[in-house]
């Protein structure tokens, strides 16, 4: 499957997905007149935007911890300050500085070999799900998709300095892009990582130093967590005693709601239930980590695979966070080596990019409150993850174990060759 | 072996035009689609407006409404029944009485989707001419066929101009691979259906295919007889309802053309002289009958030119199509928005022609202008049969492009008959002085 094809069949899932999508929210909430989250597939019109005005709400005396107790890293609040300067349309501002870049970034990798590829481009860039969510809530996260992009670009190109650069400002803003550190050790790029390490510790503490209070209290509240643990909404998520999930791809969101519409999990977990979860995300992060190290060889299954990780395991993960799935793709699609798998990632890539929502869950509710608007979408977008990091864990590791018994199957032919000849 | 390269190069830069046609066209309808969404999104949902800022269709309490009026044809008396007498020519009712067999959301659903496929298919077929290539092509297919406002808007409303339409792409289909007497056959069922095809007749002309012209009136009679002949009442019954025009009595219909200020989202030139009659305050001091009246001789009048153009000065067919299509579009004074789909007829055999003008691009970007939703203002005092303020500039838009473009076709053909005939004259200037 050629580079031309790749982008064809995923620029016709998206749009099919899109139209569909309208169709049947049109179909239901005004032909059928059912109110929200029948007519749509992003989250509460009447919250939309919601995202950005928090942070700007939290950022804007520059006391974010001490006063507002924001659930945000202290970059973001000095990046959520800056446009708080912006006497008015500041979210406009926001809209573009992410579209822009994200188009421009399209353009470069999904134009084809002729000129013609604008149509392919816009679907791509601003009719996929994760996009039109992300632009919905208008969350800083899709800021820090771009910026993970730039790393990806550098990093790609093996600038490693300044994709460890870009990578420290990403990993200050929220900490779990902090995996794809991982990225440097298979290239052994050790002085990049802690370059890396020791900006985004920089660029913490300079932020923290701007902050009314004073930067010990600040940092207390910081290296206590309090800025996730005083986040209501964010604790009820995690917690199993209720019925609130987040509508996103955390691998906790999957067992809550598995827990919720089956049936209670056994006593042992659902007493400890974060601390098992926190246990199951180091072990499953543990393997990641060594499978990227020492096994995969592709550049963009490692991508792929620290990219699903760094969606699945956090406890909080919202459906924004699918924007990063086009980090991974952007290389898939320009990966030239044929595999008999690829269309099936390809399809897999596909499914992730499109609404789903064509059925709720009835037990289960989220943060749009009393609205059961959590859709098999969720389930299916974790899933899908799951079993796309399964195929690529299992092909290569198939593939290094062959190549192992190769390497020791011509190393004991040479030792014979050797004693004969001796 | 120099003739067969020089082909190849021209076939290539035709294809790459075609291709940039088909891009481009893409692209317009991609972006005014999804601008559409979100902005009706943004109206509807986050403001919390009512209809029509909800939505680019019509009010959607009101859909599928044009396809369920079948049920008043279940017994096979559409005209002469005391409830609601058919507005509708006789093959439409005998296809409704056919909707009637089955459950008529069953047949909504089988006739949406037998149209759809058949849609997409002859999309293929015209643009692409290969069977084959149609997965391949399936990303433009896609947002060419039903991702456009003349499409939704008619599946929306359900009504069976989607069928005149399929009969209609039919016809021309085999009218441009020349086989004529096959095409009367579709022809003939389009105008069977509603009157206004007949202007396509005028296609074969040119051509001296006069036997097909007698072909198609002659099927089409068949057709409309045929269809009487099954009605309850008796066929002399029926046919003097028809003949005195009664099925155009329905009440809507004649207060479209009234002096309320009541007008059709739809593309008649008459629609646009009532919507300025409304919004100037002119229409009090108008006597509408007798407008009406005028309107109907001048339009006949007015086609006469526009029907001696397409057979005697034009010779390329999209611009007769076109020509004859923005007709049959503008001149009858009740014309819906839904038949914008017989748009796709000349921007078809634009997107494949290989004449060239340097006007190509104009009319590329004015044909996907046309089917994209584009109601981003309404006009305050006007009103539809929706009972709401639901007229936007997309009807003014619309009828504007179509306008302007028919006025381009026949400038730029007399300009270049003109410049060929002064050319070749010797009573040129240059030819006096010499």
């Amino acid at each position: 499957m050629d580079r031309n094809t790749k982008i064809n069949i995923l620029s016709f899932v998206i749009v099919a997905g899109f139209g569909f999508a309208v169709a049947f929210h049109y179909v239901l909430g005004f032909y059928q007149g059912l109110p929200y989250p029948y007519n749509t597939f992003l989250f509460l019109p009447k919250a939309h935007f919601l995202d950005f005005f928090d942070v700007i709400r939290d950022s804007q005396g520059l006391n974010p911890y001490i006063g507002a107790k924001s659930a945000q890293y202290p970059f973001l609040i000095i990046i959520g300050y800056l446009f708080s300067l912006i006497p008015r349309n500041s979210f406009q501002i926001y809209l573009l500085l992410i579209c822009i870049p994200f188009l421009i970034f399209n353009f470069a990798y999904f134009s084809k070999d002729h000129l013609f590829s604008g149509t392919n481009i816009f679907i791509i860039t601003f009719l996929s799900y994760p996009f039109l969510f992300a632009m919905d809530r208008e969350n800083f996260e899709s800021l820090l998709f771009i910026l993970l992009l730039v790393f990806m670009v550098f990093y790609t190109k093996k600038r490693y300095l300044a994709s460890a650069i870009i990578l420290s400002f990403a990993i200050s803003m929220k900490i779990y892009p902090a995996i794809l550190l991982v990225l440097f050790i298979p290239d052994k790029k050790y002085r990049e990582a802690a370059i890396c390490i020791a900006a985004a510790i920089a660029i913490t503490i300079a932020s923290l130093l701007c902050f009314k209070g004073g930067f010990l209290p600040n940092l207390l509240f910081l290296i206590q967590g309090a800025n996730i643990g005083s986040n209501g909404i964010f604790t009820d998520f995690i917690s199993i005693g209720n019925n609130m999930v987040q509508r996103g791809v955390s691998l906790l969101t999957l067992i809550k709601i598995f827990s919720i519409e089956t049936g209670p999990l056994p006593a042992i977990i659902r007493n400890h239930f974060l601390t098992f979860y926190m246990g199951l995300a180091f072990f499953l992060g543990i393997l990641v980590v060594l499978y990227v190290i020492f096994i995969e060889k592709e550049e963009w299954k490692r991508f792929a695979i620290l990219i699903f990780a760094m969606l699945l395991l956090p406890p909080i993960s919202a459906d924004y966070k699918l924007l990063y799935i086009f980090i991974p793709l952007y290389i898939f699609i320009n990966n030239k080596k044929p595999s008999k798998t690829e269309i099936i990632y390809l399809l897999m890539f596909c499914l992730l990019l499109i609404p789903k929502d064509y059925s709720f869950l009835p037990n289960v509710i989220s943060d749009a409150p009393t609205y059961h608007d959590i859709s098999i979408s969720v389930v299916i977008n974790i899933i899908t993850m799951l079993l796309m990091s399964t195929i690529i864990m299992i092909s290569s590791i198939g593939s290094y174990f062959s190549d192992l018994h190769n390497m020791t199957g011509k190393r004991v032919i040479s030792l014979e060759i050797t004693e004969n000849e001796t | 072996m120099i003739k067969l390269t020089h082909g190849k190069q021209r076939n290539l830069a035709n294809q790459m035009d075609r291709n940039f046609k088909i891009v481009a066209l893409t692209a317009i309808i991609l972006v005014g689609f999804s601008l559409s969404i979100i902005y009706h999104y943004y109206q509807g949902n986050i403001l919390g407006k009512p209809y029509p800022y909800t939505t680019f269709l019509f009010t959607p309490a009101d859909r599928f409404a044009d396809f369920f009026d079948a049920r008043f044809v279940a017994d096979l008396n559409p005209y002469l029944n005391s409830i609601v007498p058919s507005a509708q020519y006789p093959l439409v009712n005998v296809f409704d009485y056919l909707f009637t067999l089955l459950p008529l959301n069953i047949s909504l659903e089988i006739y949406i989707i037998l149209i759809s496929i058949a849609f997409a298919f002859l999309t293929n077929a015209f643009l692409w001419g290969k069977a084959s290539r149609f997965l391949r092509n399936l990303h433009f297919i896609l947002p060419i066929t039903f991702l456009t406002y003349p499409f939704l808007f008619t599946v929306d409303r359900g009504n069976l101009e989607l069928l005149v339409f399929v009969f209609l792409l039919l016809f021309l289909y085999f009218f441009a691979q020349e086989m004529y007497t096959l095409s009367t056959i579709f022809l003939a069922l389009a105008i069977a259906m509603k009157i206004v095809p007949a202007v396509l007749l005028f296609l074969y002309l040119p051509k001296k295919k006069f036997r097909e012209v007698v072909l198609s009136l002659v099927f089409t009679v068949l057709l409309t007889i045929g269809s009487l002949l099954l009605f309850k009442g008796g066929f002399g019954a029926n046919f003097n309802f028809l003949l005195h025009g009664s099925n155009f009595s329905f009440a809507t219909l004649v207060s479209f053309v009234g002096p309320e200020n009541l007008v059709q989202r739809g593309v008649s030139f008459f629609t646009i002289f009532k919507i300025i009659f409304i919004e100037t305050g002119w229409l009090a001091k108008m006597n509408m009958p007798l407008f009406l009246s005028r309107y109907i001789k001048l339009a006949a009048l007015f086609f006469i030119p526009i029907a001696a153009f397409v057979v005697f000065v034009e010779k390329i067919l999209w611009r007769q199509v076109a020509l004859l299509v923005f007709s049959m579009l503008l001149l009858p004074q009740i014309s819906a928005d839904y038949k914008m789909l017989h748009l796709y007829l000349p921007m078809f055999m634009f997107i494949i022609t290989e004449d060239r003008s340097r006007l190509d691009i104009f009319y590329l970007v004015a044909f996907g202008l046309l089917m994209i939703p584009k109601d981003y203002a309404y006009f305050p005092h006007v009103l539809s049969d929706a009972g709401t303020n639901d007229i936007s500039i997309s009807v003014m838009i619309n009828f504007s492009l179509m306008v302007i473009m028919s006025f381009l076709i026949v400038a730029s053909s007399l300009k270049s008959i003109f410049s060929k005939h002064f050319h070749h004259s010797p009573y040129t200037i240059a030819g006096l002085l010499k």
